[in-house]
């Protein structure tokens, strides 16, 4: 079998911009936001498991905001249960923040980079 | 001893590499790449002791010299950094997935990745989307029509529930502008990409990650469309990098 001989010249890659600082924050800043992998020490796991547990509440809160919204849109619920539904999410919205606070998390550390998938929430 | 996995291809000839300048290319912990005969697909390694190659500068971009030497010559199928295995595993790999490499060699055969980020700004976007929103109807005539007049005489959970439906309206007008400009960009490069991946992430600054397939012979052309396509969006920040190896084109898991 022969080597394939094709041009070379474009194997050099190149980058090309006229605003290189805010990409180079950009990147540096989604790079960042890369999960770590989980510390296995007493402290580290309790955060991690934390961490992954507020997660997944925090997409389950949000998907009931969510349907909350379209059924408010759809326009099937009466007065009361509008202002019944808007409070339970606001508790459990204020309850999240203790959640989040206790645990020194931020939303933005709830909010997992699955890669080629894009953000969780 | 195992083995350290660069890249797979089809278009390699074992004897005329490992005698030629490959060996004078610095693999991971300076070892000598040399390939490895499969049958129809070609595995570029070299050996290490270890069974995990840790991130440094220096293991990254040993790691891409030896891809960018193949890459000089042929297009191949790169493993993503760190994958390290045994000669069995690799010989099994390669032999239960051999028809779906040589369709994914096929499929990359002749061409390069081409990168496209788009950086905008999110806080202008948004004020614009809610300027173009009347209050009558952020507040939405069909939402509260036979409930609620207002917001302000609604109760505190109403409330809640409205100013959250703002929240989303506002993230439903980035996703639609985000898509936009995604078509935009996908209009102006037409006839010019074999393939795309796209990311789009419409919460972030950085807006639009493109992948796209080109011919190695089309790559001048790609970089000054896209430069074109950029003079005319102000309002976007380009940039352009490339040609890479067909990462994301190809995913390889050893």
């Amino acid at each position: 079998m022969e080597l394939a001989r094709e041009p070379t010249s474009v194997a050099e890659p190149e980058v090309e911009t006229a605003h290189a600082e805010q990409f180079i924050n950009e990147l540096r800043r989604v790079t960042e936001a890369l999960p770590d992998r989980i510390n296995i020490d007493a402290e580290g796991l309790e955060q991690g498991l934390a961490k992954l547990v507020l997660t997944l509440i925090e997409l389950i809160r949000r998907l009931l905001e969510k349907q909350a919204i379209r059924r408010l849109e759809a326009g099937d619920l009466s007065n009361e249960q509008v202002e019944n539904l808007g409070l339970a999410l606001m508790k459990l919205e204020q309850k999240m923040q203790e959640l989040k606070g206790q645990f020194g998390l931020s939303d933005e550390d709830l909010n997992l980079d699955l890669g080629p998938v894009g953000r969780l929430i | 001893m195992r083995l350290y996995l660069y890249c797979l291809s089809d278009e390699l000839n074992a004897d005329e590499l490992n005698a030629c300048a490959i060996q004078s290319v610095a693999g991971i912990a300076e070892a000598v790449p040399r390939m490895v005969d499969l049958g129809a697909i070609k595995a570029v390694v070299s050996d290490v002791q270890i069974q995990q190659v840790i991130v440094t500068k220096d293991n990254v971009l040993a790691h891409e010299r030896v891809i960018d030497f193949v890459m000089a010559q042929t297009t191949p199928l790169p493993f993503r950094f760190g994958s390290v295995v045994t000669a069995a595993e690799l010989q099994t790999y390669v032999a239960s997935n051999e028809d779906r490499l040589l369709a994914l060699l096929d499929r990359v055969r002749g061409a390069v990745e081409m990168s496209v980020k788009i950086i905008w700004d999110r806080d202008a976007v948004r004020s614009q989307r809610a300027e173009t929103r009347s209050e009558g109807h952020l507040i939405g005539d069909h939402l509260i029509e036979g409930h609620l007049i207002n917001a302000e005489g609604a109760g505190p959970g109403a409330r809640f529930l409205l100013a959250k439906r703002q929240e989303i309206m506002g993230e439903r007008d980035l996703k639609s502008r985000a898509d936009e400009i995604a078509s935009w960009l996908d209009e102006g490069l037409r006839g010019l990409v074999r393939e795309k991946v796209i990311i789009l992430n419409p919460a972030d600054a950085l807006v639009v990650s493109a992948a796209h397939l080109v011919e190695r012979g089309r790559v001048a052309e790609y970089r000054e469309r896209v430069n074109s396509l950029g003079r005319h969006r102000n309002d976007l920040r380009f940039l352009t990098s490339g040609a890479w190896p067909p990462y994301s084109f190809t995913r390889l898991r050893s």
